[in-house]
C-alpha cells in the first residue's frame, strides 16, 4: 500500500492540471533570478520545462528561439523534446546547449533544477500562477527574460481590454459553477487557483471554493446540495462521455435539468497563460447567458 | 451461549443502527423525517448503495483475510497476499492508458472500471493457480505463486505509468488507494451476491479449515484432504476478492486486521472466527466510509487511509492488553 501510496504522490506532481503541488517554500532559488536575468541579456537558445511557459513564449516571441521542450508541450514536432516534465533527461538538456531554461516552481522538481544549475546551466524558476494578477505577473516576467517587455505589456493591455468588452456581458444574478476535472475521483478545483480565478471573473461562484485544498476529491452529495447552474467538464478524452453521463442520474441539479453541462478544452483551465485566461472567461459567459 | 455467537448477536443488532446512522450523517445531516427531493436523492442514491457496498466490501475481505491466514497458515496472509490486487491493478492501469485507444472507455461506460479490474484479477488467479498447481497446492507454492506474481504486476502497472498520460495515471492511482464514491444499484447487487455466496461457502468449510490449522499430515489423518480444501478455499476467496475490488478499488487493513482481533476476541475455532470477522468487516468499513466522506467535508478522504490509521491504532492497543 506504501508503495502505491508514494506512487500516488509522484503521479500527482506529474500530473498537468489538477496535480500541481499546494504552494510549498520557494526552495529552487528564486531569488538569483535577477541575476540572471542580467546575466543573459537576450537569451537565444530556450528550453522550457512547462507547458504553460510554452504557451506564454509562443505568445511573445516566435518558436525558433525554442530548442528544447516536454512531451506534453504543444509545439511543432521539429522542436526536440527532453523528457516529461518530472523527469527531463539531463543529457538531453545539456546536449541543446541552452542559454537559459525555464521552469515552473509548480510543476518541476527542486532536485532537477540544482542539478541543471550544479552543471552550470542557467535556469529561471517562475512563481505560482493562481490569479489572474500572479499570470499577468509571470507573463511580465517572461517578457523582460526574454528581452521582450514593451511586447509581453502591449499583449497584456490588450487582452485586459478584451476581458473588461466581455465582462460588460455579465449577466446579474448569482451563478454557480462546478468544474469537473476528472470524474473518477471526482476531482475539482478549490480556492487559489487558476481556475477558480477564472469563474470569479466571469460573475459565478466556485460551488468547491471552501474546500481544504487546491484540487480537492469533491463528495457527490455536496455537488447535488450545492445545486450548480453551470456543470464545466474539462476535457478528459475519452472519458469525457461518461463524465457527461453521470451526472444524468441526478436530473434534479439544475445544469442537468436545464441541459447546461460543457466541455472545455482543457488547456483553457489548466495551463494558466493570459490568453488561456481571457479565452476561458469569455466562453463561460457566453455558456452562463445561454 | 458461548462468547463468540454473544458478540455475533451484538453485532446484527449494532450493524442496522450503525448503517442507519451512517445514512443520515454526512456534510450535511439530513433527518429522515423531513426530506426535500435533494435530501431523498442523496439518501437513496448516493449513500445507500455507498454504506450497503460499504457493508458488503467490508465482510468479503473481512472473510478472505480470515479464510486465508487459516489456509496458508500465515498471520500476514490477506485478500492481496495471492497477487488479485495486482492483477487488478494491471487491468485497471491498462485499461485507463490502453482503453481510450481501442475505444474500449466508452463502450464501457461505468462498467469499465469494475469490469477490467475483475477480468485482471481473475487474470492473476489463474496464473496463481497455474504455477500452485505445479506445487500440488502448498502453502509455499501458493503463498510464493502469489508474492512474485504481484511483484511483476507492479512492474507491469509502473511501466504502463511510465509511458502515459498524466490525466489517466491520475485517474489509476485513486482508484488504487481504495474508494467507494463511484457506486451504483446494479453493480452493487452483481457483486453483493459474488461475496455473500462465497462467504456462505466458506462458513460450510469453517470446520475443515479448524483442521487445516493443525497442518497438511494431521488435516489427512483427520480425513481432510488439505489439497482439495486449500484449492477449492482459494479460489472461493479469489472471487470475492475480486468482487471486492472490482468496486472498491485496494482497500488495506481490513483484510489482514480484523481476523487478529477478532480471533483476539472469539478465540481460533473458524465457525465464530468467520461469522463475527464478516460482521465485523461490514461494520468497521460502513463507519470507516462514513468518516472517509464526512471528516474533511466537502472533500472525499481515501477510505484507505482512514481504515489504515484507526484499524492499526486500535489493533495496537488490544496488542497492548493481550498476548496473541
Amino acid at each position: 500500500m506504501r508503495k502505491y501510496f508514494y506512487a500516488l504522490l509522484l503521479g500527482l506532481l506529474i500530473t498537468g492540471c489538477p496535480a500541481r503541488k499546494d504552494a510549498t517554500p520557494d526552495t529552487t532559488g528564486l531569488a538569483d533570478a535577477t541575476r540572471i536575468v542580467y546575466s543573459v541579456r537576450t537569451p537565444g537558445r530556450i528550453i522550457s520545462l512547462a507547458p504553460a511557459l510554452t504557451e506564454n513564449l509562443k505568445l511573445i516571441l516566435p518558436l525558433d528561439r525554442l530548442v528544447g521542450r516536454t512531451d506534453y508541450c504543444n509545439t511543432p514536432a521539429q522542436i526536440p523534446s527532453v523528457g516529461n516534465i518530472m523527469e527531463p533527461s539531463i543529457e538531453r538538456i545539456l546536449a541543446l546547449n541552452p542559454d537559459i531554461i525555464l521552469a515552473t516552481k509548480e510543476a518541476n522538481q527542486p532536485a532537477v533544477i540544482h542539478k541543471l544549475r550544479e552543471l552550470g546551466l542557467k535556469v529561471f524558476v517562475f512563481g505560482e500562477s493562481d490569479s489572474w494578477k500572479m499570470v499577468q505577473d509571470n507573463f511580465l516576467l517572461m517578457g523582460k527574460l526574454l528581452g521582450e517587455e514593451s511586447k509581453a505589456s502591449a499583449i497584456l493591455s490588450n487582452l485586459n481590454q478584451q476581458l473588461s468588452k466581455v465582462r460588460e456581458h455579465v449577466p446579474v444574478g448569482s451563478c454557480k459553477v462546478f468544474i469537473q476535472l476528472n470524474n473518477n475521483p471526482l476531482m475539482t478545483a478549490g480556492n487559489n487557483t487558476f481556475i477558480n480565478d477564472i469563474i470569479k471573473h466571469t460573475g459565478c461562484r466556485n460551488i468547491a471554493e471552501d474546500a481544504a485544498n487546491k484540487w480537492p476529491v469533491f463528495n457527490i452529495e455536496e455537488v447535488i446540495r450545492r445545486a450548480p447552474d453551470l456543470i464545466i467538464i474539462s476535457e478528459m478524452g475519452e472519458m469525457t462521455a461518461t463524465a457527461k453521463d453521470m451526472w444524468r442520474n441526478f436530473p434534479d441539479i439544475p445544469a442537468v435539468k436545464s441541459g447546461r453541462i460543457y466541455v472545455m478544452p482543457a488547456e483553457l483551465m489548466c495551463q494558466p497563460t493570459p490568453d488561456n485566461f481571457v479565452k476561458a472567461v469569455s466562453q463561460i459567459i457566453e455558456w452562463n447567458t445561454k | 451461549m458461548n462468547r463468540g455467537a454473544l458478540l455475533a448477536l451484538g453485532f446484527l443488532i449494532v450493524i442496522p443502527a450503525v448503517a442507519l446512522l451512517c445514512l443520515v450523517v454526512g456534510g450535511t445531516n439530513i433527518s429522515l423525517f423531513n426530506m426535500s427531493d435533494t435530501d431523498r436523492t442523496i439518501i437513496f442514491d448516493v449513500r445507500l448503495p455507498r454504506i450497503l457496498t460499504a457493508l458488503l466490501v467490508g465482510a468479503g475481505l473481512a472473510a478472505c483475510g480470515c479464510v486465508l491466514q487459516a489456509i496458508l497458515r500465515n498471520p500476514l496472509a490477506d485478500p492481496y497476499t495471492l497477487g488479485i490486487s495486482g492483477g487488478a491493478a494491471v487491468g485497471v492501469t491498462a485499461l485507463l492508458a490502453i482503453g481510450p485507444v481501442a475505444g474500449l472507455v466508452n463502450a464501457l461506460g461505468s462498467f469499465g472500471l469494475p469490469l477490467t479490474a475483475f477480468a485482471g484479477a481473475l487474470a492473476a488467479v489463474g496464473l496463481v493457480f497455474l504455477i500452485a498447481s505445479k506445487q500440488r497446492f502448498s502453502v509455499h507454492g501458493l503463498i510464493l505463486s502469489g508474492v512474485i506474481l504481484s511483484f511483476i504486476f507492479s512492474g507491469i502497472v509502473m511501466l504502463i505509468f511510465a509511458v502515459s498520460k498524466p490525466t489517466e495515471i491520475q485517474s489509476a492511482m485513486f482508484w488504487l488507494m481504495g474508494n467507494l464514491a463511484n457506486i451504483n444499484y446494479t453493480l452493487m447487487l452483481i457483486v453483493g451476491s459474488l461475496i455473500l455466496t462465497g462467504i456462505i461457502i466458506a462458513f460450510i468449510l469453517a470446520k475443515d479449515m479448524d483442521v487445516m490449522t493443525l497442518g497438511d499430515e494431521k488435516a489427512v489423518h483427520l480425513g481432510v484432504s488439505p489439497q482439495t480444501t486449500r484449492r477449492t478455499l482459494f479460489i472461493i476467496t479469489s472471487l470475492i476478492t475480486g468482487a471486492c475490488v472490482a468496486v472498491s478499488g485496494i482497500i488495506g487493513f481490513v483484510g489482514l486486521m480484523i481476523p487478529h482481533i477478532m480471533r483476539l476476541i472469539v478465540g481460533p475455532s473458524h465457525r465464530m472466527l468467520l461469522i463475527n470477522s464478516v460482521l465485523a468487516g461490514a461494520l468497521f468499513l460502513a463507519v470507516t466510509d462514513t468518516l472517509a466522506r464526512t471528516i474533511m467535508a466537502p472533500n472525499e478522504l481515501p477510505v484507505g487511509v482512514i481504515t489504515g490509521i484507526i484499524g492499526g491504532v486500535f489493533f495496537i492497543s488490544l496488542l497492548m492488553k493481550k498476548t496473541v
